[in-house]
């Protein structure tokens, strides 16, 4: 019952609060009337009786304020208090404000910058309804040591659907690029045939026209397509009749039936969908699964459930196609499947951008320490008028959080004007399933409010970091030294825990500095790697041939005849060639073969595999890939000519180490194997990445190859007499001029293709050393803060040594030397620190040690020239000081 | 006269509480009755006093208001609630047990030496 008391005294106290002061005031006056009416009586004269009832009363003030402590809405109004006088403060010393600002803006907002990308690509991927109970069915093999993600077969896909019981929902899509004719140039579309019941399981509608019909999966009624927003927008002009029209894919008609929404490009950049169409084919695996746990099945028992299901198919089904390895299907929830390869950097940034925001906090920390020793006077006043220590802290805490927050929106600011940046530079992040679209929803989502939140929760926690032991110092210290004239203060000189920050901080930037070389020197290893060809002069495009006409092998070999002489004809063309996979190009098959007279290795072991690649025309002449021994396939290697093979050097020396592979057979393992001679052996080249250490491969003539679909995509390779690129479009011409309908897309040039295959490791050290850099810039700033303080304090000694003779060179050499004495102290706890926090980085470094010797040994070097530029120029203004001036000086 | 013995705050409050359960009285009031009845030995400060005064009224035992004092001076005269006639109660009660506790071990120290 007593709120009913309480409630409306502290209404009074907030709303009121002037009357309330004066009756505070009323009543102590009356106390002390009274008092002196006392003392008078007693027999004092009314002025006596005045001064000794003031002595008696004690601090009025004091009373009032402990008063005022009593009214508990105190906390709200002192809280405005402090929040007007730090205001004030802070814009009465537009210098340091600003300097702490930036520094914390730079802190903040790189992490906020960097916490956003890890939002969108790790934390929060995928923009579907509960994303977080959408799970992929992996294919894995323990036995290779391959941990997915690898595809399933159309009959598997039909299993699982009839006997899961722990999905509420399942889909199956795959990969279906196609050519899209008619109604303007040819173009190659990024097609995906989907399950009817996807879109149902990612809960999205197309946002014009309808989605697919179970029925429509079948064939005869399969010649439907959906739209992407893009496609639909740069093709067809954002016309809503689009719908219902008819598109010519790869030769076929099919039916435009809607415009999926804009943003939607599942899997990965997907221009159209069409319906996906089952076959019985077991040998075959191609298809990824999605699906949609039911609501109250958890990842674990689902898991258990899959192991179970997977353990019965095995007992019923006939071995995997891929040789008799141990497949083992694997169930992983989508966001870490679309996520997996950006992790590990992304979380090695995230650590590098939080100690930048330490040294950072550590700056201003000093600089707030420095100030508290200037404002000793003030807050000795402070407590002279009754302020408790705790008062006191809260007050100089407030200005710390404004300050952070004053930061932390800067830092926000910073962190919007970067997003575009990084969206960008995310794109160009290692293809993971979604990773362009993560980079699409980076730039979309922006500051949602996850980053909002994450940058507001690290401000207060800097707050708190830099404001809370500068205001504990200052709050201590006897009253009286502070009240004096000239008083500096606590601490008088060196200040331990100043020089203690400084030395972290040379130590925090150093750390990154190491982790920064050590990707540098990785990286520019990568680019210095030899790739098997030169990438110079190299211009590649890639065509497809429709089978809906080229049925067959002999119009696809006729066609690449004509467009292959036809780009040899091309003036500025050295050599022509076609190749169906290029190197760090879209990807090669593989897979083991048959030797001829060698045992194939038991089912269960490591079967030796190689690309199997299908050349025409001048390949190796035309990418420079060097003939080592034997000879390239020439016009007697034709379709009815008997079949060859060459092979590369590594295949070579595996099965034949004396070196006599040229005259040997191999079959190269598809459906209708022939024997084919070794007729030549050829350098190795890199296949997937620039660090791999070996790509064994086998080439066949185009006009022997083994089964079609390894005729349809051509890669065609063009040597150029000077820049590629203006050949692009004699070349484009030329290949037209045979198939007016044909697409050619994916022009690159070999030595883009390279750079492009770098691009992980380069965002990575690119981001690296940014934040590295900014580390030593800040520790930089933080040493040079601090040797001026040192300077300014000891301006007075300075003054006294010169004037007892010193000159200016010992005065600054006594000055560096303390200076440098700090930054030692600082490289030798970063070295120790990246010392045992580099072998986090190992993963992403290629030919180059964690503890990497040349790294260790430079990086010092660089932070002592930085130390020392910090130390000289105050040391320098210290021996510039006028000792007359200096002497007056408090 | 003896040195004033130094009051705890809780004892104070008990005090104050005592005091105005009587009738309603001001600051100045409360101070004067506390020493004329325990016959000058309890001194209260007044540094002591408004402090405890408004926090006692912030807690809801005591409540306020301004009235005229005996020679028509405006003063804030105090007065317990329900509430703190129940919590002087139970204050009292733990007080008359602490000192007697308090009482039993100087008897039978006192006894020993």
């Amino acid at each position: 019952m007593r709120w009913l008391y309480k409630l409306p005294l502290r209404i009074r106290s907030l709303f009121k609060r002037a009357r309330v002061e004066h009756e505070l005031s009323d009543e102590l006056r009356f106390h002390l009337e009274k008092l002196i009416e006392e003392k008078v009586r007693k027999g004092m004269t009314p002025d006596e009786a005045r001064y000794a009832a003031l002595r008696e009363l004690g601090g009025v003030e004091q009373i009032k304020e402990e008063c005022r402590d009593m009214r508990r809405v105190n906390y709200i109004q002192n809280f405005m208090q402090d929040l007007r006088y730090g205001l004030r403060q802070l814009s009465r010393n537009p210098g340091f404000t600003a300097v702490a600002a930036i520094t914390l803006a730079l802190g903040i907002g790189a992490n906020s910058l960097i916490f956003s990308v890890v939002n969108a690509a790790i934390l929060h991927p995928l923009p579907f309804r509960d994303a977080n109970r959408l799970v992929t069915l992996w294919a894995t093999s323990p036995t290779i040591g391959f941990s997915g993600p690898g595809a399933l077969s159309d009959p598997d896909y039909k299993e699982w659907r009839m006997q899961n019981h722990v999905f509420s929902e399942i889909a199956a899509y795959r990969g279906q690029p196609s050519n899209l004719t008619g109604g303007g140039e040819p173009m190659r579309l990024t097609g995906v045939a989907i399950s009817s019941s996807l879109l149902r399981l990612l809960d999205v509608s197309p946002a014009l026209g309808r989605a697919f019909a179970p029925e429509e999966e079948t064939a005869g009624h399969n010649r439907v397509a959906l739209l992407s927003d893009r496609l639909w927008r740069s093709r067809f002009g954002a016309d809503r009749p689009a719908v219902g029209r008819s598109i010519k894919l790869d030769g076929e008609f099919y039916t435009v039936i809607g415009v999926m929404p804009a943003g939607f490009d599942f899997p990965n950049d997907a221009d159209v969908w069409i319906p996906l169409t089952l076959a019985n084919d077991a040998h075959n695996a191609s298809l990824q699964i999605v699906a949609r746990l039911k609501p109250h099945v958890t990842i674990e028992s689902a898991r258990r459930d899959v192991a179970l299901i997977d353990k019965r198919f095995k007992e019923q089904r006939a071995p995997h196609p891929a040789g008799g390895w141990e497949w083992h299907i694997a169930l992983v929830p989508l966001s870490q499947a679309v996520a997996s390869d950006v992790r590990t950097p992304l979380l090695v940034l995230f650590g590098a951008v939080g100690l930048v925001l330490l040294i950072a906090c550590a700056n201003v920390a000093n600089l707030f320490l420095a100030r508290a020793t200037t404002r000793q006077r003030e807050i000795g006043i402070r407590k002279a008028l009754g302020a408790g220590r705790a008062r006191v802290i809260r007050q100089m805490l407030t200005e710390s959080v404004m300050m952070a927050v004053l930061g932390g929106a800067l830092g926000l600011l910073l962190a919007a004007l970067g997003q575009s940046v990084v969206a960008k530079a995310a794109s160009l992040l290692p293809r993971s399933m979604a990773s362009s679209s993560a980079a699409a929803h980076i730039a979309s989502t922006g500051i949602d409010f996850w980053v909002l939140g994450f940058t507001l929760a690290v401000s207060v926690l800097t707050a708190v970091l830099f404001g809370l032991t500068p205001a504990v110092r200052a709050s201590r210290g006897e009253l009286s030294d502070s009240l004096k004239e000239g008083g500096r203060g606590v601490a008088v000189g060196r200040s331990y825990l100043r020089d203690g920050i400084v030395v972290a901080e040379v130590a925090l930037a150093l750390i990154l500095l190491v982790g920064a070389g050590l990707l540098i020197r990785s990286f520019l290893g990568l680019m210095s790697v030899d790739p098997g060809f030169s990438p110079q002069n190299a211009l590649t495009m890639n065509i497809s041939l429709p089978e809906s006409r080229y049925a067959g092998a002999r119009p696809m070999i006729a066609f690449e005849q004509q467009a292959l002489d036809r780009l040899a004809a091309l003036p500025g063309v050295k050599s022509a060639g076609g190749v169906f996979g290029l190197p760090l190009g879209n990807g090669a098959i593989a897979g083991d073969f048959t030797v001829e007279g060698q045992e194939t290795p038991p089912p269960g072991t490591q079967a030796f595999i190689a690309a199997k690649k299908v050349i025409g025309g001048e390949y190796f002449k035309a990418i420079g890939i060097p003939l080592l021994k034997g000879r390239y396939f020439d016009e007697h290697d034709s379709e009815a000519g008997p079949h060859v093979v060459i092979v590369s050097q590594d295949l070579a020396r595996h099965f034949w180490p004396q070196g006599d592979a040229i005259g040997k057979r191999l079959k190269p393992g598809f459906s209708n194997d022939a024997w084919c001679t070794v007729v030549g052996i050829v350098g190795e080249t890199k296949q997937y990445a620039l660090d791999e250490t070996s790509s064994p491969s086998m080439y066949l003539p185009y006009a022997q190859a083994p089964v079609p679909f390894l005729m349809q995509d051509i890669t065609f390779v063009l040597r150029t007499r000077s820049d590629p690129l203006s050949l692009v479009a004699p070349a484009r011409r030329a290949v037209q001029a045979v198939d007016p309908d044909l697409p050619v897309f994916d022009v690159a040039t070999m030595e883009q293709l390279v750079y492009k295959s770098a691009s992980g490791p380069r965002f990575n050290t690119a981001l690296l050393g940014i934040f590295a850099a900014l580390a030593l810039i800040l520790a930089t700033v933080g040493v040079y803060g601090v040797m001026s303080y040192t300077v300014l304090q000891r301006t007075h000694e300075i003054g006294v040594r010169m004037a007892l003779g010193a000159d200016a060179g010992d005065i600054i050499r006594q000055m560096v030397r303390q200076g440098m004495l700090l930054a030692a102290g600082g490289i030798a706890a970063g070295i120790a620190g990246a010392w045992v926090l580099t072998r986090f980085l190992a993963s992403l470094l290629f030919g180059v040690r964690p503890t990497d010797p040349i790294t260790f040994a430079l990086v010092p070097v660089v932070t002592v020239v930085a130390a020392l530029l910090a130390c000289f120029l105050p040391a320098r203004r210290a021996a510039k000081v006028d000792p007359m001036v200096a002497l007056r000086y408090e | 006269m003896s040195k004033p013995t130094d009051l705890v705050q809780g004892t104070l409050d008990l005090l104050i509480l005592k005091t105005i359960a009587l009738e309603p009285m001001h600051g100045w009031g409360i101070a004067l009755r506390i020493r004329q009845v325990s016959g000058e030995v309890l001194q209260v400060n007044q540094g002591a006093l408004y402090p405890a005064l408004h926090r006692l009224e912030q807690s809801g035992w005591i409540r306020a208001k301004w009235g005229e004092s005996d020679n028509n001076r405006r003063a804030k005269y105090y007065s317990l609630t329900p509430a703190g006639s129940k919590y002087l109660e139970q204050e009292e009660a733990n007080w008359r047990r602490l000192s007697s506790a308090i009482g039993l071990v100087l008897e039978t120290t006192y006894g020993v030496s």
